[in-house]
């Protein structure tokens, strides 16, 4: 079966869309009369034998009204589905004869072959340097063609089912229905929990997105359906890509250029996110949303088995947090965070001491380097998510007494604060490097007493300047009900109650998750893995009365931080 | 009104002066900086050559805990999967071989373990360890934990009457490959499929996209 242009030409949408039209209005007035009976006022009243016959013949006439009803609206979706077809083979071969002109080229209505124009077919050497621009077209007009075929498959299927010669399919969904946007992690456990197994692998192949992101819907599910999903997020956005640099727009408006840098950021995040991956076997793809956000990929990445882990933690990242510059960063720290906690477990001789699971988080958008850091907009969107994504570790956890541990650094802390703040199954946190948390009492953040902490890293700015300004608060040290941990220089306590081990103060900003230079983590990484591990114990309180961090003097007579500061 | 203040100044000063590193410990240094942490690692011996030092390692220290606590069961030493570096290496380009960490049990009376870390005294030192302490800082009880000037470390913590806990790691350094060939293609930044020794913004060069 072939389709010519010219049969192409005599396609009439216009014919179609009336069938479209006439089956519709069979379809609506089959279902209001089969309404109507439903409705009928003298089943409210009527008794006796002759009223439950009548009830019964009415129902079977309401139950074939409406099944005449399905089936004209099958025709009616089957036509309109080839007038919408029929319409873009038409769109999209008037737009290549268009462009074929535009390149000096003519289409050939009888061989159905892009030919060179009038201009081309005087010069040789024109006609050469533009055969790669002809092959572009007849590749174009190949496919519109061989769609063509398809779509007046799709019309004859159409007519066919409206003439009665083919039977209507039935229309039923595959598989059953998701549950509703907004539905709480616990009932979409409930619904998972009451699908068989067909239907639930069915859904992971028809609604692999839905099923990969959504909260609620056991970790290893997630891990394995995003990670199948990977190789064709990065194949579309590489086509994306590769579609918008082959046109681009001569003066983009800043809508398309936008639209530009998102789609090559995104791509760049997926492809960061596949190389992590296989650089760290055995992390998990808990959270892959390509779509959510114009900007960006958010993802969620997890080190041990978290539905079956005692303690699980959830690491939020602040300023400048994004997948495609921070995952690899952040992977290696919860795999370092991993190692701690169980290494501390097995020395405290607890039992089960490999029962952890770590996540980095990075499922919201964070502000970047401007003017969304002063301003909470960005944490408050972010809150709700995160929310939902503790409910889900929550509800999907086969361990009784799990605890989850909350870690939130910087802009994070406060993303982290406002999630908490909305009633999550978190059991400690721990924020660290922050601005403020939009707290006046850390009771607000419904852990128990004893279980909220925070860490200020020496010569760190954040905590202390920036958030004594109160713009997100009041500093963490003086909201009541906090307890400070150590970011110094210190030995942790030696074996059972600690790894004895030299941890090296946290500086600045940024290197409460790092490594010191001995290899070990720093003071603040200690603790936050002591917190993690449940051996809260063992974690380092803050030194008291200290003196005030050193500041040598550098070029210029510029104070500098002083390495060597290890009160 | 503070708040607003601040709010310009971080929005007209951030971009211009201060690096993402500064303010997220998973974004990448800058440039100057990656090329000083390379030049580090250049010139750290192979990979090949660090894990082959450790690996016979590995079986001294194996040894001795046998001699001195025979019924101690160290468990066999198994590379970790994980590929590339760590901190502060996490943005360069190079590699390292760990081990999963050893839970041995039982673990070493108090007594033996004296034993052990006086017999692994000079076999360390023989291999340019110290302990991995700040300098006159004495390790904590049941520690003997050590470093190498060119990044390797051996950990070895004893929690007695539960555990014996062992594991050891080069390092970030370059496989000895990389030097002469690019990094497997699987192991290139994402971005950046060209890149090639010594692995410099600067002069002579090796890398061009900015690293993730």
């Amino acid at each position: 079966m072939t389709v010519s242009i010219a049969d192409i030409d005599r396609w009439d949408p216009g014919d179609v869309r009336e069938v479209f039209h006439a089956t519709r209005n069979r379809a609506e007035a089959a279902f209001e009369a089969a309404d109507g009976i439903a409705t009928l006022p003298a089943f409210g009243s009527w008794g006796g034998d002759a009223a439950e016959a009548a009830k019964t013949a009415n129902e079977q006439l309401r139950k074939d009204l409406d099944a005449h009803g399905n089936e004209a609206l099958a025709v009616a979706k089957a036509a309109q589905r080839a007038a919408d077809d029929m319409e873009q083979v038409k769109s999209d071969l008037a737009q290549l004869e268009a462009d074929a002109a535009g390149a000096g080229f003519e289409i050939d209505r009888a061989s159905n072959a892009v030919m060179p124009g009038p201009a081309l077919r005087g010069s040789m050497v024109d006609l050469i340097a533009a055969e790669g621009k002809r092959e572009e077209l007849q590749a174009r007009l190949t496919a519109i063609l061989a769609e063509a075929v398809r779509v007046d498959e799709e019309l004859a299927q159409a007519i066919n089912m409206a003439t009665g010669a083919t039977p209507i399919p039935d229309e039923k969904p595959a598989g059953p229905p998701l549950p509703q946007p907004g539905t709480e992690p616990a009932d979409v456990k409930k619904w998972w929990d009451s699908l068989s197994n067909e239907q639930r692998q069915e859904l992971t192949r028809t609604h692999a997105a839905e099923i990969g992101n959504l909260d609620g819907i056991p970790a290893a599910v997630r891990e394995q359906v995003n990670a199948a999903r990977l190789p064709e997020e990065i194949a579309k956005a590489q086509a994306l890509v590769d579609y918008m640099r082959a046109h681009p727009n001569g003066k983009p408006n800043p809508a398309q250029l936008a639209a530009w840098q998102g789609a090559r950021d995104k791509l760049a995040d997926l492809q960061q996110l596949d190389k992590t991956l296989k650089d760290h076997p055995g992390v998990g793809l808990l959270l892959l949303d390509t779509t959510s956000n114009p900007k960006t990929v958010l993802a969620a990445v997890a080190k041990g088995d978290v539905d079956n882990a005692r303690q699980v933690g959830v690491t939020v990242g602040g300023m400048t947090t994004n997948v495609r510059g921070s995952v690899d960063g952040m992977t290696g720290e919860i795999i370092t965070q991993y190692d701690q906690a169980v290494e501390l477990r097995q020395l405290a001789g607890v039992a089960n001491p490999e029962s952890v699971a770590t996540i980095a988080w990075l499922g919201y958008e964070a502000p970047g380097m401007n003017f969304d850091v002063t301003d909470d907009a960005l944490a408050k969107a972010g809150a709700g998510p995160l929310n939902n994504f503790y409910q889900g570790l929550g509800a999907t956890s086969n361990v009784p007494d799990q605890e989850i541990t909350a870690f939130g650094h910087s802009y994070g802390s406060l993303t982290t604060s406002l999630a908490l703040q909305q009633g999550a199954p978190v059991d400690n946190v721990v924020l660290y490097g922050s601005p403020g948390a939009e707290l006046s009492n850390a009771s607000q953040l419904g852990v128990a007493p004893g279980h909220a902490f925070y860490m200020n890293g020496i010569t760190d700015g954040v905590p202390t300047t920036i958030a004594g300004t109160h713009n997100f608060g009041p500093p963490l040290s003086e909201v009541p009900g906090f307890t400070e941990l150590s970011s110094n220089s210190g030995h942790a306590l030696p074996p059972p109650y600690g790894d004895g081990q030299w941890h090296e103060r946290a500086y600045g900003h940024s290197e409460y998750p790092r490594l010191g230079s001995n290899g070990e983590l720093r003071m603040s990484g200690y603790n936050m893995a002591a917190i993690l591990a449940g051996l809260p114990g063992e974690a380092i309180a803050a030194p008291q009365n200290l003196p005030p961090p050193t500041l040598p003097l550098g070029p210029h007579g510029m104070p500098v931080p002083n390495p060597n500061y290890h009160p | 009104m503070v708040g607003v203040l601040i709010a310009v100044l971080l929005s007209v000063a951030l971009p211009s002066c201060v690096k993402p590193s500064t303010f997220n410990p998973a974004a990448a240094p800058d440039n100057s900086e990656l090329d000083r942490l390379q030049k580090i690692l250049n010139d750290r011996p192979d990979l090949e050559v660090a894990e082959q030092q450790l690996i016979d390692l590995d079986a001294q220290i194996r040894s001795v805990i046998a001699k001195y606590s025979a019924a101690t069961v160290v468990g066999p030493s198994t590379p970790k999967p994980d590929r590339g570096c760590v901190d502060p290496f996490t943005h360069n380009i190079g590699d390292t071989y760990t081990i999963e960490k050893i839970y041995a049990r039982p673990a070493p009376t108090d007594e033996q373990w004296t034993q052990i870390t006086d017999a692994l005294t000079p076999i360390f030192a023989a291999a340019k360890f110290t302990p991995n302490v700040p300098p006159n800082t004495a390790p904590a009880p049941g520690t003997f934990s050590q470093i190498r000037d060119d990044g390797a470390t051996v950990e070895l913590i004893n929690s007695p009457n539960t555990v014996l806990f062992y594991g050891y790691s080069t390092g970030c350094r370059l496989p000895a490959a990389w030097r002469t060939a690019p990094p497997p293609p699987d192991q290139r930044p994402a971005n950046d499929s060209g890149v090639h020794y010594p692995y410099l913004y600067g002069s002579p060069g090796g890398r061009s996209a900015p690293a993730n």
